[in-house]
């Protein structure tokens, strides 16, 4: 018996709270198809799980989709940073990022975002300790870090106040 | 020195956001990927699997014969010209090139061809597949059989100059090598004065040899091109590149077509630190499309990218210091050995930085600076960040703690007592530039017009602690504690573009409301550089950043520039913005000097008005704009450029404190403290980023980068899980000390910063190491091996 | 290279049928960190993501699910406190956030690397390995189920569950590795275990990574230690014999040399943190 020939495979999954259902084939990365699909601000530079430009939130969890099956998230739930900004106003980290220079080529800057999204969900008023741990896995060649960073806290601090 | 009297600025030297940031941080398209096209095919090289060989032959008949496979191309396609131009049945012929992006002509070897019968590197192009997919073009990649004869290869400069060594470019048809049969690419020797006889006067002499290892620029976005023949039937590439315009002219060269037949496009770039600075894809690419007529694009590996496209070019270098006991620099000798990798590719121009960028910045009468770079059978060496800077910050900057040692003076006092001025010259770098313009003897040196060099010294020693820490540590080691603690400093020069030959243009087209459409050439690569140039014209005309519309670096749309290398976009691209602004301004200022009935002279244009003081009369810019389009029915536009016959070094000073695990060897960064005169800073964040972008980067090279082979030439770092750069969880405290001079040269005062950060780390850890454990490591990177070595533990 | 077919099975008995059953080359496919990682992929996968990822205390041991991702074994307290932190202190190096949330230990045990950063402690805590074959379950001891670099005992069998018998209370563990970089794949890394008894030591488990064909024990130096005082030299020598057990290879990360002296080094400090002693 040989192997059946390739057959799509139907993933329907929610997309920054959008239902989809999107055709794909068995061996198609999560991140293959998100780009296909238009959500271009995934990322991808070393399809390894090394540089985290192509990390989304599954679930609310930040992880690198270059290195999981797009059959593998049947079902589930999927932000990129296409969600962030409501129409023109942008989301309070991304303003931080501007504010601080922390955007240089940008080409990490949405995989960077969502680590920090994830982040503040999760602890909403971090240590700095705690902000370089979730750029762990955000490998950045423009910046050394410390203005992304700073802009975290900063849009933490920022979400204290307005929440005061 | 402080800026140019009064003047207030209302735009430069602001937080400002960045002109394309909401299109970064949203994630809206923006770079080269992001722009498919309809029908698109994809594009994959077959890499050579041999240092060295020559292609006995090869069949591609299985790989052209696979469903979706569109086209194979091998250098059977690439023939040596035959009959008579314009009869040609070849869609490509044989024509040496270089692929280094500089201006014409290249004063890099045109040793390369699209694609040749023999392979110099692993990884060197064997052929090329367009396909429907990804994976059609990956089978096809193994359906194509070559037999090689593998021929010797050598791996390191000093073998590669060995009487009997194999020759890498024996192809006839090369040209502007310096001696291939040597192996030899390029050199130079350059001498102020002479130092043999300042050896002679000194009372102590130096002699140490430095390595600096092959280090890669590890940008995020890969090489990624997109090219497609457009509606007219003209060739457009849409890719990762820093020089739109060389790209453009050597693109023409490599396929045969004329210059005006291709549009290049650079959308944002995602990191380029100078690998793009180069063709490593397009002209492959491309070729592809002319095949196929279809789009193609191509794009490479994260291995590729590493260990195919370029690096840093390592080098040996000898350091001869002559000095008298005060602390007088007598004579300063560099000698360097520098591995070009396979093909020449800015060997010329790589290595002279190493010196003049390094030498000029100490006080000494004499000077020589000596290099050769020669071909070995490893990738290529090329543009990166520094560019040849850093190799030789490491090793002067190194020489010079060694130097301040043995007279027993303090390494920042020492750097105090003998570095350059304002009003100081740089006697060296015109004897590498104006040769052949006169007699050795005769040439006058570059004035230095701002130097903030003793204020960066003073400034970062006082922000890191030094004096304190430095005998506190002393103190403290001296028990030979677990964990060493040490402090070292460096200080740095850098240059703003390329003296004389550095080209920007900028035009300006003025809108009815006084909004501007700001057209450059220049390549934004991450820098902010769009940005920063914006905010300049947005500074004359008395506009908000938000007013100035910016269009660059598509070759259909904007006017020539040199491209984004050298620190150059702000200084020279920045400059033509400022000339064309001024142009505009002017015209402006004339049309409202006839409404308003006062003397031109008498105006001056600020937030958004023309005002006449004086006479307490005002016109809003729009009425202005306004009458010029529809009364007088002229378009106000001008166009203007820029060429600096000067190249104003930035200076900094940098500070690393350190801690050593004199048990497992590994060193740990504290703190870094970078003090820098870059003149006017047009964007705080912007610049601070520049800094501590480059000390990262730097950080690596001191302490964990390199790129290594094995013993046939085989990469061993298959990708960014084995080249590691620092991440987040490992950065030092950052101090950066913007010292501002001005430059009178640069617009509104500015000097460049983008690549001087880089050129200190290693220096400063090296150095902070020696005073950690008290032995100097001169091997870089300051690996924990190394360490345990020098600490004889092992 | 291409995946040919996606399996979802819905246990891991047709997990393993299908593995059997299929014709071409499989592979189970979880937190694909490794998998989706090598040039060849295979023609078929069995995904068992969200298969086997149960956490659970049963009587005397606790039992990980082979998929248990790193982060929720991390977060799982009642791990932490038997076993003093141990697993926890390896997951907190390992790779990054995001790999953290994906990778399984089922995972990083069964793609064999000699550098597995859980093996070690797993080793020190003398793990159980929970293996189903088409024919039914069976379980063997951690130390048996490395076989070589890249190779465990593993056919096409799946590694079900990893069983921990429950370490003594007051039980001492340390982790150390040496990278490049945090979250770096380990140039070298070293699981310690002590049972003190008034400062003797009852019982040592010394487990080394990277720095022999597979994950090792460091038997000699845990015989030595046992019954010993806690001594600096009886830490020394212990050190000293652990040196003695690896086979280290050069390579892009280090020098034979280097990790043949850091296995001394490491064990030494591992084993003196575990008493408390600050190295």
């Amino acid at each position: 018996m040989s192997l059946r020939t390739r057959e799509t495979i139907k993933l329907k999954l929610k997309i920054n709270g959008e239902d989809n259902c999107f055709a794909i084939l068995p061996g198609d990365r999560l991140s293959t198809v998100l780009r296909r699909e238009g959500y271009l601000s995934v990322k991808t530079g070393c399809y390894t799980g090394d540089c985290g430009t192509c990390t989304v939130l599954l679930d609310g969890q930040p992880i690198v989709s270059c290195l999981m099956l797009a059959a593998q998230a049947q079902g589930s739930s999927l932000t990129t940073v296409e969600a962030l900004a409501q129409g023109s106003e942008l989301h309070l980290l991304q303003k931080a990022f501007l504010d601080e220079g922390a955007v240089q080529c940008g080409f990490c800057t949405p995989g960077m975002l969502l680590s920090a999204l994830a982040l503040l969900r999760r602890v909403p008023h971090p240590s700095e300790e705690q902000v370089r741990e979730a750029f762990s896995g955000n490998l950045c060649r423009c910046t050394g870090y410390e203005r992304p960073v700073r802009a975290v806290l900063k849009a933490a601090a920022a979400t204290e106040e307005s929440s005061k | 020195m402080s800026n140019s009297g009064e003047q207030q600025f209302r735009v430069v030297g602001r937080n400002l956001w960045r002109v394309d940031g909401r299109q970064l941080v949203t994630g809206a398209p923006a770079f080269s990927d992001d722009y498919p096209q309809r029908g698109m095919l994809i594009g994959k090289l077959l890499g050579s699997p041999h240092a060295h060989a020559r292609i006995r032959a090869i069949d591609t008949s299985r790989a052209q014969d696979l469903p979706g496979v569109h086209a194979v191309l091998t250098y059977k396609d690439v023939p040596k010209a035959r009959g008579p131009i314009g009869r040609r049945t070849d869609l490509f012929n044989r024509v040496p090139y270089t692929r280094a992006g500089q201006d014409y002509p290249e004063p890099s070897p045109w040793d390369y061809f699209l694609l040749d019968d023999k392979m110099r590197h692993i990884g060197d192009r064997v052929a090329a597949v367009a396909a429907e997919s990804e994976e059609v073009a990956d089978q096809a990649l193994k359906l194509i059989q070559v037999d090689y004869e593998v021929l010797p290869a050598v791996f390191t400069p000093e073998e590669a100059l060995k009487t009997g060594a194999p020759v890498i470019h024996n192809e006839p048809d090369v040209i502007y090598v310096k001696d291939p049969q040597r192996n030899v690419c390029s050199g130079v020797d350059v001498q102020v004065r002479d130092v043999q006889a300042g050896f002679a006067q000194a009372e102590l002499v130096l002699e140490h040899s430095y390595y600096s290892q092959r280090v890669q620029h590890a940008q995020m976005e890969l090489h990624t091109a997109i090219s497609y023949f457009d509606e007219h039937e003209r060739l457009v590439v849409i890719c990762s590149t820093q020089v739109p315009f060389h790209l453009r002219r050597q693109l023409a060269r490599a396929l045969g077509l004329s210059i005006g037949r291709i549009r290049v496009i650079k959308p944002r770039i995602g990191g380029g630190f100078g690998g793009k600075q180069e063709m490593v894809i397009e002209d492959i690419c491309a070729a592809l499309t002319v095949a196929t007529h279809r789009p193609v694009r191509l794009e490479l590996s994260r291995f590729e990218d590493l260990t195919a496209a370029r690096s840093r070019h390592p080098m040996r270098i000898r350091v001869k210091t002559g000095l008298k006991r005060d602390g007088t620099l007598i004579a300063n000798e560099m000698i360097a050995l520098v591995d070009a990798g396979a093909y020449g590719s800015h060997s010329p121009t790589v290595p002279t930085n190493t010196g003049n960028k390094n030498l000029p910045r100490y006080r000494c009468p004499n000077v020589h600076y000596q290099f050769e770079a020669v071909y070995t059978n490893l990738p290529v060496s090329g543009a990166m960040r520094g560019y040849g800077t850093p190799q030789g910050s490491f090793a002067l900057e190194c020489q010079m703690d060694e130097a301040a040692e043995a007279i027993g003076m303090d390494p920042v006092e020492f750097r105090l007592k003998t570095t350059v001025r304002s009003g100081d010259l740089d006697e060296l770098s015109p004897r590498i530039y104006e040769v052949g313009s006169s007699d050795s003897a005769e040439i006058e040196g570059w004035p230095i017009a701002s130097c903030g060099l003793q204020e960066c010294l003073q400034r970062g020693a006082e922000a890191s602690g030094w004096s304190e820490k430095r005998q506190a540590y002393a103190a403290y080691n001296a028990d030979k504690p677990l964990i060493r603690k040490g402090i070292g400093m460096a200080c740095l020069s850098q240059g703003s573009g390329v003296a004389g030959i550095d080209q920007a243009n900028a035009t300006i087209k003025l809108n009815e409301d006084g909004s501007v459409i700001l057209f450059i050439g220049a390549a934004d690569i991450g820098t902010g550089g769009d940005t920063v140039i914006a905010q300049i014209v947005a500074e004359v005309l008395g506009l908000d950043l938000e007013e100035v519309i910016v269009y660059a670096a598509d070759t259909d749309l904007v006017p020539f520039d040199s491209g984004a290398y050298a620190s150059s976009t702000t200084y020279v691209s920045g400059n033509a913005a400022l000339n064309a602004a001024n142009r505009v301004k002017a015209d402006i200022l004339k049309i409202a000097a006839e409404l308003l009935e006062v003397a031109q002279a008498e105006l001056r244009l600020a937030d958004h008005q023309v005002i006449a003081a004086q006479a307490d009369k005002r016109l809003s810019l729009q009425e202005v704009t306004m009458h010029a389009t529809y009364v007088l029915k002229e378009q106000i536009e001008h166009t203007a450029s820029f060429v600096s016959p000067v190249s104003p070094p930035p200076f900094a000073a940098q500070f690393a404190d350190i801690e050593v695990d004199s048990e497992t060897g590994q060193i740990r960064v504290v703190e870094f403290v970078t003090a820098v005169d870059a003149g006017t800073i047009v964007n705080p964040p912007l610049a601070i980023g520049q800094v501590e972008g480059g000390v990262a980067m730097g950080l690596g090279q001191a302490l964990i980068e390199e790129l290594v082979f094995d013993e046939r030439g085989r990469p061993l770092n298959k990708g960014l899980i084995d080249y590691k750069i620092f991440k987040a969880t490992q950065m030092p405290k950052f101090k950066t000390i913007l010292v501002e001079t001005y430059e009178p040269t640069g617009p509104f005062g500015v000097k460049a910063i983008a690549e001087i950060p880089i050129d200190g780390p290693a220096p400063a850890v090296a150095n902070a190491l020696k005073h950690a454990i008290g032995t100097r490591v001169f091997e870089l990177p300051l690996t924990p091996e190394r360490v345990l070595r020098a600490l004889d533990k092992m | 290279m291409a995946v040919k077919v996606f399996f979802n099975p819905a246990s891991p008995q047709e997990a393993v049928r299908l593995m059997y059953e299929q014709p071409g080359r499989g592979a189970y496919l979880a937190g694909g960190t490794d998998l989706l990682c090598s040039p060849e992929w295979p023609d078929f996968v069995v995904n068992i993501r969200g298969l086997l990822a149960t956490l659970a205390q049963e009587a005397g041991e606790l039992v990980i699910g082979a998929a248990a991702t790193i982060s929720r074994i991390a977060a799982w307290q009642a791990l932490s406190e038997a076993d003093d932190g141990l697993m926890q202190s390896c997951a907190r190096g390992f790779a990054s956030e995001q790999i953290r949330n994906m990778a399984t230990v089922g995972g990083n045990l069964a793609s064999a690397v000699p550098s597995a950063d859980f093996a070690t402690p797993l080793l020190a805590l003398e793990a159980q390995c929970v293996i189903q074959a088409p024919e039914g379950q069976r379980t063997i001891p951690l130390e048996g189920f490395f076989a070589g670099p890249h190779q465990s005992v593993l056919d096409r069998e799946l590694l079900l569950k990893i069983r921990l018998p429950l370490p003594s209370a007051g039980v001492r563990t340390e982790f150390l590795k040496i990278g490049r970089n945090p979250g770096d794949i380990a140039t070298i890394n070293v699981a310690t275990l002590l049972e003190l008894e008034c400062d003797k030591i009852q019982k040592a488990r010394i487990a080394l990574g990277a720095v022999a064909p597979t994950p090792i024990r460091a038997y000699a130096a845990e015989e030595f230690l046992a019954g010993k005082p806690a001594s600096d030299e009886n830490i020394q020598r212990a050190a000293d014999l652990a040196r003695e057990a690896v086979q280290p290879i050069s390579d892009q990360r280090a020098s034979a040399d280097y990790r043949r002296q850091m296995s001394m080094v490491l064990t030494r400090r591992a084993l003196q943190r575990c008493l408390g002693r600050n190295q």
